[in-house]
């Protein structure tokens, strides 16, 4: 019974959210003692790692109070589970990584390819079938982009792919 | 009165006017659209302003900022789904009265409450701004010291689940802002040697990144979701009798969500819930608010739209932005190589009546925007979420690149989003970090300013009066909940 008053206390996921940045704080902590010293002369009296210490504690105490934060949310009615409850989807993580691919290729095909194929893999992994409206927006809307982006506001579009074939 | 001319003659050049026109428009299509904010809408915009001169480039932006906090009431009254946060209170009678089959009278009264919000806090800011800018000539590094940890502290009672989280989030932003080489010492500091960190992470790509990318990732969640339309065909302008009747709703308002803009970190979304509370607290007709009251549109609208210039006096007087929008038309003007502050307003004060006269033209240009284009804004928010967020993630990589030609930034700005997303899900908001970004510079340089003028007595900050008052609002603004529960309980 003690036992289970004692984890009441305690949000699950706030719990791992906390450990989590008070890991990050303790390798940034760390990183802070790599930083050079310069004579306090030259520092005066401030060292570069100064100001960086301060926030990294600042930021643990209140990290601190995280997994305990739920029951002063509930007492003013908030949930802090509500926008967490369901699952992160399939399809956001998906994105993320599709995202991460194109832009991961963008160096090797350009501009001009890149802004095609999102616009052609987007909205296909997402479910959009409609042909009527998907090639005028595949076609147009990349076109639109490069007149206005390249053309106009001269804005530098990498080739890639296309200079090979352009040679 | 020279500099008055001089400003609004800038601004008055047919090219600069087209800017505005075009910030508005983008700004309320961005309000209108379901997803998309101002914010987002400024971060993407920077990096192709770079290039313009800057009063064209901010006052595009601020004329953006104004009209997008009023395209968010046209879905809010259409759809009810509000396309901006400050336009939640509209929903609560904008689509009631909608759904009677006054929609166009609903978004005339939301225009018409707005223009008259937006300009009372365009003649307070006007005003309140240079006066302002004069006290703080007095400041040294210790009051800006003071004001900036104010500023930081005002995070707390910024929207958002937490008040916790929304400080965390302030110092996270301030902690990144560290990122690079120190000035003072020449030391490299959380570079883990990669060449690209050592000049910083740049405003644009975290800015795109936790605005715009993010947003992207949340929107994945609802592809599929389906939203009742009403069709507006024309907004139908109040009669004088019927703003005769809200004189007092709005004049109450727009003074109270001026008075909620100057505060540094509240923004309009805090305005307009309270416009819209104090609105039925003094209603004679308590019971029609939720069914269709004009007063409940008439309060949110004017206060929001009134906390838009209300928050750039802080934001241009003081280098405090009063809200996340402002948050970003800052970062603008330091990219555009100005400090903004008291110098910014006393050596060039035809730059503050330049933006006063972009953020006029702004309130008259979204009424008469609303006035010929209710139709197709009503049409715009069903633009397929499928096609819409794909062209945001290439505004989005587009931006981020041409700023600095970086592939990095890039990735900087795909990494902001992961994390945007995240922050976002577990309650930690993207304002806060953004705020503590930008004040970042400002709190490292007034710190260790004032531990060099005190010769590291921390205490002898204390010495200095306006020092305690900026701390006694501090403790004040981070206890402010025990307070407030305090009195509920009494």
């Amino acid at each position: 019974m003690k036992v289970s008053k004692f984890k009441s206390l305690f949000n699950k996921t706030d719990t791992i959210i906390a450990i989590f940045i008070f890991a990050i704080i303790v390798l940034l902590w760390n990183e802070t003692d790599n930083f050079e010293e310069v004579s306090d002369l030259f520092a005066q009296n401030i060292q570069a790692e100064t100001f960086p210490k301060i926030l990294l504690i600042t930021i643990g105490l209140m990290t601190l109070m995280i997994p305990f934060e739920h029951l002063f949310l509930k007492n003013s009615g908030k949930d802090i589970d509500s926008g967490r409850k369901k699952k992160v989807s399939f399809v956001t993580y998906a994105t993320m990584i599709i995202l991460l691919i194109v832009i991961a290729s963008s160096e090797f095909l350009g501009a001009y390819i890149t802004i095609a194929v999102t616009c052609i893999i987007i909205p296909f992994f997402w479910g959009e079938r409609n042909l009527k409206i998907l090639l005028p927006y595949i076609i147009l809307f990349p076109m639109a982009i490069i007149f206005i982006f390249n053309f106009i506001l001269g804005v530098y579009f990498e080739p890639g792919l296309l200079e090979y074939f352009y040679k | 009165m020279e500099d008055v001319i001089t400003g609004l003659s800038l601004i008055l050049q047919i090219e600069n006017i087209l800017l505005i026109l075009g910030g508005v428009l983008i700004g309320v299509l961005v309000g209108a659209l379901p997803g998309l904010s101002s914010p987002m809408a400024i971060a993407l915009l920077i990096p192709f302003t770079i290039t313009l001169n800057p009063v064209a480039a901010i006052a595009m932006m601020a004329a953006l900022y104004c009209a997008g906090t009023f395209g968010g009431s046209i879905t809010a009254i259409l759809i009810n789904a509000p396309g901006a946060p400050p336009a939640v209170a509209t929903a609560l009678d904008g689509y009631p009265m909608a759904k009677n089959g006054e929609p166009g009278r609903a978004l005339g009264l939301a225009a018409v409450s707005s223009v008259l919000g937006g300009i009372f806090s365009l003649i307070v800011f006007i005003f309140a701004a240079p006066m302002l800018a004069k006290v703080a000539l007095e400041f040294g590094p210790q009051e800006y010291f003071g004001l900036a940890i104010f500023a930081l502290s005002m995070l707390a009672t910024m929207s958002g689940k937490s008040s916790l989280r929304n400080l965390i989030s302030g110092c996270v932003g301030v902690l990144i802002g560290t990122i690079g080489i120190h000035l003072t010492t020449g030391v490299e500091r959380f570079t883990f040697d990669i060449p690209d960190l050592e000049e910083g992470i740049s405003f644009v790509p975290v800015l795109i990144g936790l605005f715009a990318v993010s947003e992207l990732f949340k929107q994945s969640e609802t592809l599929n979701a389906a939203v009742d339309r009403i069709h507006a065909k024309a907004l139908r302008l109040p009669t004088i009798f019927e703003l005769k009747k809200l004189k007092y709703t709005i004049l109450r308002s727009s003074g109270l969500g001026t008075f909620i803009g100057i505060l540094p970190a509240e923004g309009s979304t805090v305005a307009a819930i309270m416009g819209y509370n104090e609105a039925r607290r003094w209603s004679k007709n308590k019971e029609q608010f939720g069914k269709g009251s004009p007063e409940g549109i008439a309060g949110p609208e004017a206060a929001n739209n009134a906390a838009a210039g209300g928050a750039m006096v802080p934001t241009l007087a003081l280098g405090i932005p009063g809200s996340g929008s402002t948050a970003l038309i800052l970062a603008a003007l330091i990219m555009h190589g100005f400090r903004p502050g008291p110098y910014l307003i006393n050596e060039t004060p035809e730059f503050v009546y330049a933006i006063f006269g972009a953020m006029l033209i702004a309130n008259f240009g979204f009424l008469f925007i609303g006035l010929v284009g209710a139709k197709f804004f009503s049409l715009v928010a069903f633009i397929p979420k499928k096609l819409l967020w794909p062209a945001v993630f290439i505004f989005a990589m587009i931006g981020s690149y041409s700023f600095s030609s970086s592939m990095f930034d890039v990735w900087i700005m795909l990494g902001f989003g992961v994390v945007g997303y995240f922050m976002n899900r577990h309650g930690f908001s993207a304002a806060p970090l953004v705020m503590g970004l930008i004040l970042g510079k400002l709190v490292e340089e007034s710190f260790s300013q004032s531990m060099i003028i005190h010769d590291n007595n921390f205490f002898a900050l204390l010495e200095k009066p306006i020092v305690v008052v900026f701390f006694i609002l501090t403790f004040l603004s981070l206890s402010t909940p025990f307070w407030s529960k305090i009195f509920k309980k009494n």
